[in-house]
């Protein structure tokens, strides 16, 4: 449980890295579209973390438990 | 390429970024939640994202910087905004009514353990650019403690606009008034639910410092609600206050940075006001960010000059996790 926390601040983080995207209509030249890429990758690579640690804190409790 | 870029978009775009490296930098999380080998992963995964959003931070900053005014242009105007302001402060006709909003969702930050990470956060708030101000709260109800953030001057403009800290509010200060931004700050204190037995320490930044000793010295003779215990300027002009009207007092100045010695007068040395000095040169803006008081406290630290009384006082004030919130300050 403790993990839960963590991945809700990375969370967080991810969710306001998509707040960071540029608005087209306001900011759209090559340099907004290279930032827009960047930002979408920073966040794939936040929200892919966020499953390791959800997932490994599932399976140490299915160990606790004898299961699987 | 380019058709239409709108500088106040790119602005927000650098203040999100900004955020996120706040949110994203759970390393002191991570430790304390998870086994030391499992938070050594985690913070080795999250190092080099935080390193990709500071480096879009600085093309965002360096994005600005084409389509503003180059310092010397920017301190060259400052020559031509002083008229103006003080006039509009003697006639007094600037509609000064404070506001406060909310600003964001409350998150949860570890107290700074020394007063290097206490401007670390004076500083990643000073860049956001935002009229915006930190309060963190500790403890349980009947022993609470808040350490308040105020950054310094981010409108430069002669104009009046919502950002109260501006020029005008930097003249009434330094008149030794009170000022909107003044105001403002008291108002997102209160709204952060901030009592009279409360301990607070404010942090201030340039104006925030003079707001922070304006907020103190009007605590100190009860005409504010609050138990100001400790007050932490870096870059702020404080050489006219008198001791007497500051509790315990920690001035940082860089003697290559002009701004503190706006008030051509020398801080007073007593036993609650201690004045840090060292020097980190730079141009006129550099000397005086943040970022150079910073390097000066990990100069000071590495000469033993942190080690008094006073250091360990701040250093200590708050322990545990703290509820984070942010206030945006107006002026209409």
């Amino acid at each position: 449980m403790v993990m839960d926390e963590l991945s809700t601040q990375l969370g967080l983080a991810v969710s306001n890295i998509s707040a960071c995207l540029p608005r087209s209509e306001l900011w759209s030249d090559s340099a907004a579209r290279a930032l827009a890429a960047e930002l979408e990758s920073v966040a794939a690579e936040v929200g892919s973390l966020i499953f390791e640690i959800v997932s490994q804190a599932a399976s140490s409790s299915l160990e606790k438990l004898g299961v699987g | 390429m380019a058709s239409r870029v709108d500088t106040s978009e790119i602005e927000r775009v650098r203040s999100a970024i900004l955020l996120s490296i706040e949110l994203l930098s759970v390393e002191a999380l991570a430790y304390v939640l998870l086994s030391p080998a499992r938070a050594m992963q985690v913070v080795g995964r999250i190092a080099p994202l935080l390193l990709r959003l500071r480096r879009l931070l600085i093309a965002c900053e360096a994005a600005l910087i084409g389509y503003a005014t180059t310092e010397s242009k920017v301190f060259g105007e400052l020559e031509g905004v002083r008229l103006p302001v003080v006039e509009a402060l003697l006639v007094g006709h600037v509609p000064d009514t404070a506001w406060v909003a909310d600003r964001g969702k409350p998150t949860q930050a570890l107290a700074p353990q020394t007063i290097g990470q206490l401007a670390a956060r004076l500083r990643v708030l000073s860049n956001t650019g935002q009229p915006t101000v930190r309060i963190e709260a500790y403890g349980p109800v009947n022993n609470r403690r808040f350490i308040v953030y105020v950054p310094g001057t981010q409108n430069l403009s002669p104009n009046f606009t919502s950002n109260p800290l501006d020029m005008k509010s930097n003249a009434q200060l330094m008149a030794g008034q009170s000022s909107t931004s003044s105001r403002a700050t008291v108002m997102a204190m209160s709204r952060a639910g901030i009592g009279q037995n409360d301990r607070v320490m404010l942090v201030g930044h340039s104006q925030g410092g003079l707001i922070a000793a304006d907020i103190a010295k009007r605590s100190k003779s009860g005409d504010l609600p609050f138990r100001v215990e400790q007050l932490v300027t870096f870059g702020s002009p404080l050489g006219l206050k008198s001791a007497e009207s500051l509790p315990n007092t920690l001035s940082i100045e860089n003697s290559a940075d002009l701004v503190p010695k706006l008030d051509l007068s020398a801080n007073e040395n007593a036993e609650n006001w201690a004045t840090l000095e060292g020097n980190q040169q730079g141009s006129l803006v550099s000397s005086h960010l943040m970022e150079a008081y910073e390097q000066i406290l990990v100069e000071k630290r590495r000469s033993g000059e942190l080690d008094g009384q006073n250091i360990a006082q701040i250093e200590r004030f708050a322990q545990g996790l703290a509820e984070v919130r942010h206030y945006e300050l107006g002026q209409r």
